[in-house]
């Protein structure tokens, strides 16, 4: 028994072991740096990188990724052939950036890549439902172990009773028993009467409560958009694509020419990117081949499906929150960089925006707005919160 | 004694058993039972239903609602989501003219505001700001119609192609036009008369200044309006003209308010008026004539002043005021240069007259600028009855009638009828059909003004640009496009426009971009005026006399909000109360009491709490115009009645078709008065008006603190004297006595309005902006009938009355009993407006009392004071109590009895998808069941605070607008913070004139007035 645990404990490790390894950092600077110009396999805006170890000198690819306009301008033929090859289009200047280890790490994953191992993604998916199942399959386990252990126990007790010529019962005869002597029990029977009223009225309750309560509301969009890949592997910042949040009352869901600002050069992706990037080319016209806009074309408008609804009395202003307030995205949207499909975080209730009016500080010291104001309140205390200023007013929300 | 009120003059004049009945009619309960047979739902029906429905609701409201998103695909680079864009344009539709300022949300105009930086033309009055829903208007037509072929839905190109016209035949073809300032639009019809000679155009104003624009022409030598500049003016004396009013329709109030103020040379404004005018409600003293008697106020008053300056008198005739003529010819003489006068007559030889006498007074180039005249009417009656004759003659190949509905406004309908057929071929360019598209051939959709390019020219010196601020809507074009078609040059207008500005009225230096952002232009290139002078005295004093007879009982035809009736489908205005009457959704015959009592025709308050007026028909010779309700009006003439324009639309939308009389009958050879009426009364059950305002007087109490000039030179604090109370510890002042602990405001913001009695007019542009901002609904005219308005800002009107509290104190008090008036008889004298009453006006909207009895009654805290001063109203909270309402003493508070969107009893722009596309999107649109009330527009307070917090400042005084001081051009409300010591705001509060409205009732409201003071020196 005690060696079967072991190689248990022994494969666990291994495993974890393995994971780690496969965490590359090349992978990771790669997608940063690079992907949005370059992809391995494919031609965007620069060439394909596949090879790209055999066709250069190392020593050259760390000048060139360093600083390639000054090796163009130094009259290098190599480099002057790509230049003229991409239309003239220099590539960025990575000097400062990039170290050395940083690029030779870079094309190491390039290399690791070409033999086309990649998709460790979907790999880990895969595990994480499998050990969904496992623990599924162990509950079930375990209560059909308990109920086994009930019958041996029980069978065990009638026999010792009967050994000690003692009155055997059955189980059911027992609980019949027992609930009958109860039914007489008026005590018991009104406490029992409690609890139900209790029960129901908590449920009802709760129930009542969460009415147009909509927290980890994860509807299916119209594209398969992964947040973890955008916001969390490529670390593209929120305001990239929702710039309005800070301008505007709306975080805006961006339009379809914000995504083709990478999506032009960029149009595979890891699991199903092709088919869904292709639904972006297929509403604003674009033909990936081509690369080129289709002329005239009857653009087909994305119809996302929205998530975050606040009902119409209240007036919530995303730049007040981001801009004025310097609040995080993640504050009240959750860890989007991790989400692959994005669900409702928050509950979106009245409490709990006034929770956080009540402990949240405002922007007070570095807000000229707040010149000679509320010298009061500032006196009192260092923390002056939303509440302070009238942050629970109803009319600063609903009018 | 008990005391006893009287809700109006009828009350008081008799002891009718019907007002002391509680019921009208007793309710028939009979017969609603009877109509629903099955009344009888058993126990068991009931509590399916209940069950049903609450298991319904249930499911219902557990649901999770899907909600799409959709964003540009590619979005414009200036909008950006949630953000309000503002474009300057221009409004010019022939009847009113503004340089405005529209703000668009996600590319849909929401609101039209006067555009402040033109510093000239810009007051965006009520119909302007309404002009916005005719957008909106799912009237609108949608493609063009041929009516010949019975083919509706015709493409444009169809219309184009097979063009049944020829214009270079050698019969006419006419473009018959509202009136347009466009130098562009000119240079197209120029090309137009070169390439073909038989193109004519013809102006058509719907009420016409024909004959001031040819007296013009005659005096200066080009056909315009006198541009009047009363911020010049010290002494006023209007004869009828209602210049505050509809009269030129120009903004004359902004600079007339400029010289009401008190402390800095006020004016003085003498009214002579038949009617009760806006004007003659705002002036410092009225004379009532009839609309004859114009000519001897004229004649005589000039005669007075050409003897002191030894020019030729003229033939005149004795009138009342002669002795007061005198007084005011002697002032009129001392400020020489200082004044002017000013007389509303379609009569030439008239406004001759009063140039010259302008002329004599030294007025011109003074108070009347000849330099800058105003191009906005271009109407000639002369040219147009030419046409009309023409057209029966058969002369006329082709009629295309642009923005013209004869078949509405003009008197003569079988002329029409009978030579529109011998027309070949007729196009009508048209936002939506109208009364005369049944005549016409070709029905083209024409782009709304937030649709379309264009310019105009109103004054000498100053161009405009109108700019498209949305797409489109409908297959629609515009004029300009239409022309250049038909002159078959293949440049769109915008094209066109933009290289004629360059070629001809920018400077080489200017920057086209730079005038389109700002939506004016002043050029120094001027038309050069000469005063011409070459009036005919001898002439003039034979003619002045023909046209003026009198002939018994006067009708005079005047124009209220609704203009001209081309607006009259948009329900904002029907439902704007006449600043006068106080009456919405109705024209009427105004008359005096007297001659109401003469005629046997009465007004009466009905069981209901509501104003029923008796119905006449009026008759002179042929013309007959039956049904027009009555309405006895203090102050009017009583030798005439009076009837405004713009009713009895007959195919203008849901909203407007039938409602009042249409007054155009009347307008014979466009001339708005005529004698020798006949009143006729019917004897049909009485017509109900919807009123919201039926008390005429203020009743003894200090609501609009007045004061004269006189008395506030010698004391600032007249008329608005400390209240104090008396308490335990003696007379206190109101400030200082409150039950309840007062609010900290000595840190942020403490919001606060002032409201200048002196400078408002009355004029309603305020209410308008107000409905329009935060989506107030409108309830029509059965629901005003209950006295269910919506309006979160109403401007009080009162009159004075022959009886005051002192008056009828020291004839109490007087030794002779016989004079006892006693306290009965003094309430119903003191409700009695006076035979000419003075008349003040009053903006009322919630006061956002710091001890407020609304806070304070609420059971669901639904209402609650900010940190900032503001009675905050939280709709959602609200379960519909309505004690806040009654505990209001400002009676401000608004409930909604209904859902007033989506809802076919309503059915006005918010039951219409077209119609809810104008909704603010920052203000909630209210359901049933809930108070509202006047917010000051926190949605722009907020925005204000915002926007200064983004940038890193404090917020400056100014950064806030609220709706209703927006829009108010004379600058008689003043917003801001009074914590900010430099505001504008916390100036006007440390003024002696200002005070709180009720102030002894201990609210302590953050809005106040200021005492209205009135300029009666020398002539009361």
């Amino acid at each position: 028994m005690k060696h079967i645990l072991n190689i248990f404990l022994f494969l666990f490790f291994l495993h974890s072991i393995n994971l780690h390894a496969e965490d590359n950092q090349g992978e990771s600077l790669f997608k940063q740096h690079c992907a949005s110009c370059h992809g391995i396999n494919t031609k965007l805006i620069g060439p394909a990188l596949k090879d790209i170890h055999l066709k250069y000198d190392r020593d050259w690819l760390y000048n060139w990724i360093k600083n390639s306009p000054a090796m163009i301008n130094s009259g290098d033929e190599q480099a002057i052939a790509i230049y003229e090859e991409y239309n003239k289009s220099p590539m960025n200047v990575f000097e400062g950036i990039l170290s050395t280890e940083d690029i030779e790490k870079i094309l190491l994953y390039v290399e690791s890549s070409d033999s086309g191992q990649n998709n460790s993604s979907l790999g880990h998916q895969t595990g994480e439902e499998e050990n969904d199942n496992k623990s599924i399959m162990f509950l079930i386990m375990m209560i059909m172990i308990f109920g086994l252990l009930i019958f041996i126990l029980d069978n065990v007790k009638n026999t010792l009773k009967s050994v000690a010529k003692e009155e055997t019962e059955t189980i059911p005869q027992f609980l019949y028993k027992t609930s009958l002597m109860l039914s007489k029990n008026k005590k018991f029977l009104f406490m029992t009467f409690l609890l139900f009223i209790v029960l129901i009225t908590n449920a009802a309750w709760h129930g009542m409560s969460s009415v147009g309560v909509y927290d980890k509301y994860q509807p299916e969009q119209p594209i398969k958009f992964s947040h973890k890949i955008h916001a969390g592997d490529n670390g593209i910042d929120c305001n990239y694509c929702h710039h309005t949040a800070r301008e505007s009352k709306h975080a805006g869901i961006p339009s379809a020419n914000v995504c083709m600002n990478c999506h032009t050069f960029i149009n595979e992706g890891s699991i199903d990117g092709d088919k869904e990037i292709g639904k972006i080319y297929e509403a604003i016209g674009f033909d990936p081949v081509s690369r080129t806009y289709i002329e005239n074309y009857k653009t087909k408008p994305i119809k996302w499906i929205r998530i975050h609804n606040l009902p119409d009395l209240a007036y919530f202003n995303h730049s007040q929150h981001v801009n004025v307030g310097k609040l995080e995205c993640q504050t009240c949207h959750g860890p989007v960089e991790t989400m692959d499909e994005v669900y409702q975080f928050s509950d979106l209730t009245m409490g709990w925006c006034i929770d956080c009016h009540r402990t949240q500080d405002v922007q007070y010291d570095e807000n000229k707005y707040y010149e000679n104001h509320l010298t009061k309140i500032n006196n009192k205390s260092k923390h002056v919160h939303v509440e302070d200023i009238g942050g629970l007013e109803c009319g600063k929300c609903h009018y | 004694m008990k005391k006893k009120y009287w809700k109006s003059i009828e009350q008081t004049k008799n002891n009718n058993l019907e007002l002391h009945k509680e019921f009208a009619d007793k309710i028939p309960i009979e017969k609603i039972i009877d109509n629903k047979n099955n009344f009888t739902a058993s126990r068991r029906d009931f509590l399916k239903l209940v069950g049903f429905s609450t298991v319904a609701a249930t499911i219902t409201s557990c649901e999770t609602p899907i909600t799409e998103s959709v964003p540009y695909l590619v979005k414009p680079e200036e909008i950006t989501p949630g953000n309000a864009n503002y474009y300057a344009t221009t409004f010019d539709d022939g009847y009113d003219f503004a340089s405005v300022l529209i703000k668009t949300r996600e590319g849909r105009p929401i609101k039209i505001d006067p555009n402040y930086e033109a510093r000239s033309l810009y007051d965006a009055n009520s119909r302007i700001q309404s002009s916005l829903l005719s957008l909106y208007d799912s009237y609108r037509l949608k493609s063009p119609v041929n009516q010949k072929s019975k083919e509706l839905n015709i493409s444009l190109e169809d219309y184009f192609r097979n063009l049944n016209f020829d214009l270079s035949s050698n019969k006419k073809t006419v473009f018959l036009t509202s009136s347009f300032t466009s130098p562009s639009l000119n240079n197209i019809i120029k090309d137009l008369k070169l390439k073909y000679p038989n193109f004519e155009i013809i102006f058509y104003d719907p009420i016409s200044y024909s004959g001031l624009l040819d007296s013009y022409d005659e005096m200066f030598g080009v056909r315009a309006l006198p541009n009047y500049r009363f911020e010049k003016a010290d002494f006023i004396i209007s004869i009828g003209a209602d210049f505050l009013g509809e009269w030129l329709n120009f903004d004359h109030s902004e600079g007339y308010a400029s010289k009401r103020d008190p402390d800095n040379k006020m004016s003085q404004h003498i009214h002579f008026e038949s009617n009760m005018s806006l004007s003659g409600s705002n002036a410092d003293k009225r004379y009532i004539i009839k609309p004859s008697e114009k000519v001897s106020v004229l004649t005589n008053l000039y005669n007075i002043i050409a003897k002191s300056f030894g020019e030729k008198q003229i033939n005149s005739q004795s009138c009342k005021y002669d002795a007061e003529i005198k007084l005011l010819a002697a002032k009129l003489i001392r400020s020489k240069g200082k004044s002017i006068v000013l007389i509303d007559s379609s009569d030439k030889n008239l406004q001759n007259l009063c140039f010259k006498l302008n002329m004599l007074l030294g007025n011109i180039n003074k108070t009347i600028n000849i330099a800058e005249p105003l191009f906005i009417k271009k109407g000639d009656d002369n040219k147009f009855n030419i046409l009309l004759n023409e057209m029966l003659e058969g002369k006329v190949e082709s009629l295309i009638i642009n923005d013209v509905n004869l078949f509405y406004n003009f008197y003569d309908q079988n002329k029409l009828k009978k030579s529109f057929k011998k027309v070949n071929v007729i196009t009508q360019l048209t936002l939506k059909e109208n009364e005369t598209s049944p005549f016409v051939n070709y029905i083209i959709p024409k782009n709304h003004f937030l649709e379309s390019w264009g310019d105009s020219n109103p004054k000498n010196g100053m161009y405009t640009l109108r700019q498209p601020v949305i797409n489109p809507l409908f297959d629609s074009i515009q004029v300009e496009d239409f022309l250049l078609k038909l002159l078959g040059n293949s440049k769109n207008y915008k094209d066109y426009l933009k290289s004629f500005w360059k070629k001809s009225i920018l400077q080489s230096t200017t920057n086209w971009n730079q005038v389109l952002h700002d939506g004016f232009y002043f050029s120094k290139q001027k038309l050069i005026i000469n005063i011409k002078n070459n009036l005919d005295i001898n002439y003039t004093s034979k003619n002045i006399w023909l046209n003026h007879s009198d002939g018994g009982l006067e009708l005079l035809l005047f124009a209220n909000h609704l203009g001209d009736g081309k607006m009259a489908n948009i329900p904002w205005l029907q439902e704007l109360p006449d600043p006068i009457n106080r009456t919405c959704w109705d024209n009427y015959l105004c008359i005096s009491k007297n001659l109401a009592d003469n005629l046997g025709l009465k007004n009466k308050i009905s069981a209901d709490g509501q104003l029923d007026g008796d119905i006449v028909t009026i008759k002179s010779g042929k013309l007959e115009l039956s049904n027009i309700p009555v309405f006895i009006q203090p102050g009017h003439s009583d030798d005439t009645v009076s009837l405004s324009f713009g009713y009895g639309r007959t195919k203008s939308g849901k909203s407007g078709d039938n409602v009042g009389v249409n007054a155009f009958i009347f307008y014979k050879n466009f001339i708005s008065e005529y004698s020798g009426i006949e009143i006729i009364k019917q004897e049909t059950s009485p017509h109900k008006f919807a009123s919201v305002q039926l008390a005429h007087t203020m009743m003894g109490r200090d609501i609009v603190k007045e004061a004269t000039l006189k008395e506030y030179k010698k004391d600032k604090f007249a008329g608005n004297h400390p209240e104090n109370l008396h308490t335990p510890e003696g007379m206190k002042h109101v400030e200082n006595i409150s039950l309840w602990k007062q609010h900290d405001y000595n840190d942020g913001h403490l919001w606060n309005l002032a409201i200048d009695l002196n400078k408002c007019t009355g004029c309603g542009a305020c209410v308008t902006a107000c409905h329009i901002e935060n989506n107030v609904p409108v309830v029509g005219k059965s629901e005003i009938r209950k006295h269910r308005d919506m309006h979160w800002l109403r401007i009080d009107r009162y009159y004075s009355s022959d009886m005051t509290m002192e008056k009828a104190e020291s004839l109490n008090e007087d030794d002779n009993p016989n004079n006892d008036i006693g306290l009965v008889k003094k309430y119903k004298l003191m409700e009695e407006p006076s035979q000419n009453p003075e008349v003040v006006f009053q903006p009322v909207m919630c006061q956002h009392c710091n001890n407020a009895p609304c806070e304070t009654v609420c059971p669901v805290a639904a209402t609650s004071h900010s940190k900032e001063g503001l009675n905050h109203m939280a709709y959602n909270r609200c379960v519909g109590t309505r004690y806040c309402a009654n505990n209001c003493p400002y009676k401000v508070r608004r409930f909604n009895w209904f859902n007033y969107k989506d809802n076919d009893d309503f059915d006005f722009n918010m039951n219409d998808d077209l119609g809810k596309l104008v909704l603010n999107p920052d203000v909630t649109v209210r359901a049933r069941g809930v108070m509202e009330k006047c917010s000051f527009c926190i949605q722009n307070i907020q925005k204000a605070k915002l926007d200064a917090k983004k940038e890193n400042r404090k917020v400056k005084d100014g950064d806030v607008k609220i709706a209703c001081e927006n829009a108010c051009t004379t600058g008689a409300m003043v917003f801001g913070d009074v914590n900010d010591k430099s505001s504008k705001v916390h100036k006007e509060k440390q003024h002696e004139r200002s005070y709180n409205l009720l102030a002894s009732v201990g609210t302590r409201p953050n809005v106040f007035y200021k005492t209205k003071i009135r300029n009666k020196k020398d002539v009361s």
